[in-house]
This record gives structure tokens, sequence and C-alpha cells, in this order.
């Protein structure tokens, strides 16, 4: 076997791609919001954290996150944003990802503002 | 947090969900490469784009050649935190003709295990991304003679354990 012979092997195959997880894993961190409110008080502090862990536990329940969509306004919204990160299958995928999580976000923030 | 922090955010988390769906796939497999493990690779290109997420500067003028260096350095983070042996059951390549055997493709990933993380990566750059040994030394920041002989290296043992 020579050189040639070993890269004409290595040529007939390729790095795996990723699995979806790792996907799923970015479009968490992209559509997650980064930014906090810096602490005014300890007791506001654990306030804020019951209360979303309350919520949290409530949208885990009926969050749209968990349910296939079907409105043709969010299909509409999936494949701009998809053709926007190039409009591969995984892009298509990660766009959809991201707006689930933004709409599940969106109803936390209504529900944790009309419980106030 | 405000409108325009909420707005900010979603500008800086759609930019870098842009900048994985462009980039994410190739810099997995070149992180695969480098640390030979699905779970280790999958967590360095996380920890990259949580750092790009964070990060308020504005977004790198050359994303790709920033974001292969980013991971770079992960991976080789990652490999000198590593304690344990990894596992070897995850096959690091996949077909890419017709001719393809199950059982070649086995010992080929065996093979490459057995390679220094460098000279994987090595064949990784001139192999499956096509770069000279020039442009893989800038991309590596070693000296072309170097990154020429961890391919030489490479093939070496590829071919003494193939044969």
């Amino acid at each position: 076997m020579h050189d040639r012979d070993v890269e004409r092997l290595l040529r007939r195959y390729r790095p795996a791609d990723p699995a979806q997880s790792l996907d799923e894993r970015i479009a968490g961190l992209a559509g997650a919001p980064t930014r906090r409110e810096p602490r005014a008080w300890p007791w506001a502090a654990a306030a804020a954290a019951l209360l979303a862990i309350t919520v949290g536990l409530h949208a885990s329940v009926r969050s749209p996150a968990n349910e296939p969509s079907t409105d043709p306004g969010f299909t509409e919204d999936v494949s701009s944003l998809a053709a926007e990160f190039g409009g591969a299958p995984a892009a298509h995928r990660l766009a959809e990802s991201m707006l689930l999580r933004e709409a599940a976000e969106r109803e936390r923030q209504q529900e944790a503002s009309q419980s106030r | 947090m405000g409108e325009a922090g909420e707005a900010a955010d979603t500008d800086r988390g759609r930019l870098v969900a842009g900048l994985y769906a462009a980039h994410g796939a190739s810099l997995y497999r070149y992180a695969l490469m480098i640390l030979a493990d699905a779970g280790d690779a999958e967590d360095a290109i996380h920890q990259v784009f949580a750092a790009l997420l964070s990060d308020r500067r504005a977004c790198p003028e050359r994303p790709r050649e920033y974001l292969r260096a980013a991971v770079r350095n992960a991976a080789y983070s990652s490999l000198r935190h590593r304690r344990v042996a990894r596992d070897a059951g995850h096959l690091l390549l996949q077909p890419a003709s017709a001719d393809c055997s199950p059982a070649e493709r086995l010992a080929l990933t065996d093979a490459l295990r057995q390679l220094a993380p460098e000279q994987r990566e090595v064949v990784h750059l001139h192999v499956y991304e096509g770069m000279t040994f020039r442009e893989a030394a800038a991309a590596t920041g070693e000296s072309i003679n170097t990154v020429a002989a961890r391919y030489r290296y490479a093939l070496d043992k590829l071919r003494k354990v193939l044969t």
C-alpha cells in the first residue's frame, strides 16, 4: 500500500455529520435571553426565582415549543428565517427550533406580567 | 430587561444562529477529527457558540477563520482536561462513495484513532478540507515543515495499521 492508496481510501469517506441534538443545543442558546437585570434586593431575586420556577413548570406543560405548529404564518416565518441562515435543511431545523423557543419565551413573559 | 435589550439579544441570537447554520457542520467535523469523540466535539462547538453569543463585540470580520481557531482552542483545551479514555464505539467517518464497506469503515476509524490529535487534524485539513500545507500551517499556527511532517507520519502510521 502506497501513500496514494491511503489517501484514496481516506477520500472514499468523510468525517461524520453532527447529530440533530447539536442543532437543538445551539438553537437553545441562540433563542434564549442572555441579559439579566441587575439584582436590586435579595428578596426580589428570591421572589423572581420562585415565580420563574412556577411559570417554567406551567410553560413546560403547555409550551408551544413542545407542539408542532401548523400555523401558516409560523411556517412562513420559519422559511424566511431559514433562508436568512442559508436555506439548508439544518438551517430550517435551527430556524424552527429558534422560533418555537421565542414563542414560548413570549408566552412565558405574558403570563408572568399577567400574574403580577 | 427593556425592549431594546431584548431586541439586541434577539439580533445577537440570530447572528450566532446564522453563523452556526453556515459553518456549524464543518466546524463539528473539524472538532470530531481532533477529539475523536462525538460528545466532546459537540461540547466544543457548544462552548464556542455560547462564548460568541455572550461576547458583545462586533461580529468577527472573517467568521470562518475566527470560528475555526476558536474551535481548535476549545478542542485542544478539552484534550488537556480529558482524564478518561473515550468510548471508541462512535464511527468518525461516513461513506462518501458507493463502494464502501462497513468493515473498511471500521478499520479506517480504528486506524485514525491511533494517530495523535495533531496528525488527525492535519489529515482532516489536507484531505477533507482540501487545504494546501501552507494553508493548513496558517490555520494551525504551525510551520509548513511541521504540518508536512505530521501528514507524512500520519500516512506512514495509517499504512502500517491498515496493511
